[in-house]
């Protein structure tokens, strides 16, 4: 048999030999703008993802909510203030969320080890040094357990510092830049958030990775924010339309233009 | 009318109530077992606890207070010396095996309800041995030889004066019409008295007593609020209405009040290809290597089972070894046992079992290896239809996901671990609430969770929401062109324009966008509630954003929109 003829089979044996990668084939999902940060389309199961940089809260609830809307259970322990509503509005759900207060140093690593088990995602806000021995015990743990860890800075670190974490994560996603839209001086609100997450990390990940996300997420193609014209009807805080002047909030408008002075009853 | 039994089980497996009367039973229960089985002293204050919650008090514990279901805070408060163990249901069983390997003795058809409590049926025994007495007499005779811990040796009463200082279990003993009525009678008979309820007088005995004594909480609350406040009122109630108004749960606590079984007596002996067995290969030496198969045994059996549209109220656990050893134990639910609790009650009876045998000089472990798992349906009902959550109840993500919740409740308080609920509110971090895991079921739906929360609150603040909001506001100096406090006047009106802040004390930095003020008074007719406050969205040059307050002229950080 020739050596040429025997090729295609070569090929296959080529495909059965070549080595097995687990850690690529279970991912878990997250929604599409966030996919391209991985080179799997998703986490890998039993790896530890770091976030840093403004913005890390709002890619936080991104990253969790298709997971969490997909039967995934997520745990958050030790974040001390985070806006559950902003959560719902990423598309968080929050019946399969449960939130662990800030434990004590010393149980820290204890805990976070114990939600690994049972929980397909674990947010972690490290508030002191944690140390490299339980961080590597940590990951190793997240490995055999299958689960991913998710280690969020704090807020408002500077773009491109990572958080607290002793050990190299597999990815570390960090906010690049951030822009609010539809607030300007003394009108409009904030409607918009443009962020620009970049990824890094170990193995199949080194190769930087840059995706680009809105929030809340565009329904209609990408509406471009028309910048609010003098006394175009906006939808004010109250939820009433009502006329919006530029410089109604100055000291010299008339009192009848301020907008949001109606009593509220409760 | 329409009998409610024809509903729980089929007509011709059952017989008409008034013919066929409750069969007398025998019942054991070991008072405060769990805290025995632990070989904890029953003299000193103790309290077993599951996920955060009293289970099981020993005597001196409960004289102080300590109450079953008190979370473990309220527990210390009652009693700040108190000792605290964890549950060990397994163990509970473990031990427990060999009071019921001891009864084998007196009768063969010991039925297990769980760990620390066990019904026989009298007539087969009372004939051998001629007499109620006489079966009550032998039953004390092994619960007295029997040491069923080292903590716990004859059972004699704790408070006697002439007690020994070392702390001992009593087991109380009952013979009633029924098995609810054994079974309440022997948790009442104290001192090891044994308490005869005579023939007939079950619903009389069971009549002056609470409603919850039949340990339905969600039902005791709902009669309780109806002025039915012991089992003779309920007893008293019509069936129908009872049916109509609580379901088959009602029904079955209904018949319970009367005196009767909580299922009427099968008057036919299940069909014998219901029976499900497999073979273990390689035989198991150890209750861990027989746990998979028999989860899978376990489901396999009640699968067969539904299909026909039958429960299990009482099955026999048969496990052969290889020696040619026989294990036999009956199990009993109240209704039906559920895959979960079959695989478990294996693992007990094994567990038992195995680690009696280790002490057993003589055998050889290859010997004592369980070769076969056989699950006998000893008596089944009609399947009451248990209603499953719409999405199929748990899954297994949902119960691994629990349970370590539960977990993390013991090492940490159940304080710290919590569930978020949507609330509606004005502000930011009114509009969700952290609830305490124990307070609420973690699968229950979040109402308000998805999208904007259905009633619209005026004066809200507007989507998107801030993703972090500050549970203790920090201080805020929002400054103008010339560097002094941007005001808003009762009326609304700004002092200023804002141009720089400085946030917890940090450096001023440049307001590059802002909107507000968004005023809110709430609550203005409650002195103590009322707010009245001023809103204001910032955006800074550094690219954060944030929600700033201003109350009382002065200037709080609420939330940032990280």
């Amino acid at each position: 048999m020739s050596a040429l003829a025997a090729a295609p089979d070569l090929a296959a044996l080529r495909e059965l030999v070549r080595p097995t990668s687990l850690g690529t084939e279970r991912i878990v999902e997250v929604s599409a703008p966030l996919s391209p940060l991985f080179p799997a389309g998703g986490p890998a199961v039993g790896s530890v993802v770091s976030i840093g940089g403004g913005g890390a809260t709002s890619l936080l609830f991104s990253l969790l909510a298709h997971p969490s809307r997909s039967g995934r259970w997520a745990a958050f322990v030790g974040f001390e203030s985070l806006g559950w509503a902003a959560a719902v509005e990423a598309g968080v759900e929050l019946s399969h969320v449960i939130v662990v207060r800030r434990p004590p140093s010393s149980r820290w690593a204890t805990v976070v080890a114990a939600l690994v088990d049972g929980f397909d995602l674990v947010a972690v806000a490290p508030s002191a040094e944690v140390r490299a021995s339980d961080a590597r015990r940590l990951a190793a743990r997240v490995r055999e357990r299958g689960s991913v860890l998710v280690v969020c800075g704090p807020v408002g670190a500077p773009a491109g510092v990572a958080p607290a974490w002793p050990d190299r994560p597999d990815v570390v996603l960090s906010v690049a830049e951030r822009r609010w839209e539809g607030l300007d001086r003394g009108h409009g609100r904030l409607r918009q958030l443009q962020l620009v997450v970049q990824a890094t990390g170990r193995r199949g990940s080194a190769r930087p990775r840059v995706a680009e996300l809105i929030l809340p997420a565009p329904t209609l193609p990408a509406p471009t924010l028309p910048a609010p014209t003098l006394g175009a009807p906006t939808l004010g805080p109250e939820g009433h339309i009502r006329p919006e002047f530029p410089q109604s909030s100055t000291l010299g408008a008339a009192p009848g233009a301020i907008p949001g002075v109606e009593r509220h009853s409760a | 009318m329409v009998a409610p039994e024809r509903m729980v089980a089929p007509e011709r497996m059952v017989a008409p109530e008034r013919m066929v009367a409750p069969e007398r039973m025998v019942a054991l229960w070991c008072h405060d077992w769990p805290v025995v089985a632990l070989e904890l002293p029953l003299d000193r204050p103790v309290a077993v606890m599951v996920a955060n919650r009293v289970v099981a008090t020993s005597p001196s514990a409960r004289a102080l207070g300590v109450r079953i279901g008190l979370r473990r805070r309220e527990a210390q408060r009652a009693c700040p010396h108190l000792e605290l163990a964890t549950r060990d249901i397994d163990r509970e069983a473990r031990t427990f095996d060999r009071v019921v390997s001891a009864l084998e003795a007196v009768t063969p058809r010991v039925e297990l309800l769980g760990p620390g409590a066990v019904v026989f049926p009298l007539r087969g025994p009372g004939r051998y041995f001629g007499g109620e007495e006489s079966v009550l007499r032998r039953v004390i005779g092994i619960t007295r030889a029997l040491t069923p811990a080292p903590a716990a040796s004859a059972p004699t009463a704790p408070t006697r004066p002439t007690a020994p200082t070392r702390p001992t279990a009593h087991v109380g003993i009952a013979i009633a019409d029924g098995i609810f009525a054994a079974m309440v009678a022997a948790r009442r008979s104290q001192r090891s008295e044994p308490l005869v309820i005579p023939a007939g007088a079950s619903s009389a005995f069971l009549a002056p007593l609470a409603v919850s004594t039949l340990d339905r909480p969600e039902l005791d609350d709902v009669l309780t609020r109806l002025g039915i406040t012991t089992l003779g009122a309920l007893a008293a109630l019509p069936v129908r209405d009872v049916l109509a108004r609580f379901g088959i749960d009602g029904a079955v606590a209904h018949r319970l009040a009367r005196g009767l079984d909580a299922q009427p007596p099968a008057l036919i002996d299940p069909p014998a290809d219901l029976a499900a067995s497999t073979e273990l290969d390689p035989p198991a030496e150890r209750v861990d290597q027989v746990a998979f198969a028999a989860k899978a045994l376990a489901d396999d059996f009640c699968e067969r089972l539904a299909v026909r549209g039958h429960g299990c109220g009482r099955v026999a656990i048969i496990a052969e070894t290889v020696g040619g050893e026989r294990i036999e134990r009956c199990w009993r639910d109240e209704l039906s046992l559920t895959p979960l609790a079959i695989a478990q009650r294996i693992r007990w009876q094994l567990d038992g079992w195995l680690t009696a045998n280790t002490d057993r000089p003589g055998a050889s472990s290859s010997d004592r290896a369980v070769r076969l798992l056989t699950l006998r349906p000893e008596e089944i009902t009609a399947a009451t239809g248990r209603q499953e959550g719409f999405w199929g109840g748990r899954n297994d993500a949902a119960e691994r996901a629990i349970h370590t919740a539960e977990r993390v409740v013991t090492l940490l308080g159940d304080e710290m671990v919590c569930q978020v609920i949507a609330q509606g509110g004005r502000s930011p971090n009114e509009q969700y609430r952290l609830v305490p895991l124990g307070g609420v079921a973690p699968t229950e739906p979040v109402p308000l969770a998805r999208g904007a929360p259905s009633p619209v609150w005026p004066g809200r603040v507007p989507e998107p929401s801030p993703a972090r909001v500050w549970a203790t506001p920090g201080s805020v100096d929002l400054v103008d062109h010339d560097g002094a406090l941007v005001m808003v006047s009762g009326r609304g009106v700004l002092s200023a324009r804002p141009r720089r802040v400085s946030i917890r004390g940090g450096p001023l930095i440049d307001v590059v966008g802002w909107a507000g003020p968004w005023t809110t008074d709430e609550r203005w007719w409650d002195a103590v509630a009322h707010r009245r406050r001023a809103r204001f969205q910032v955006m800074l040059a550094d690219g954060s954003a944030h929600l700033l307050t201003l109350e009382d002229r002065r200037w709080w950080l609420e939330a940032t929109y990280d």
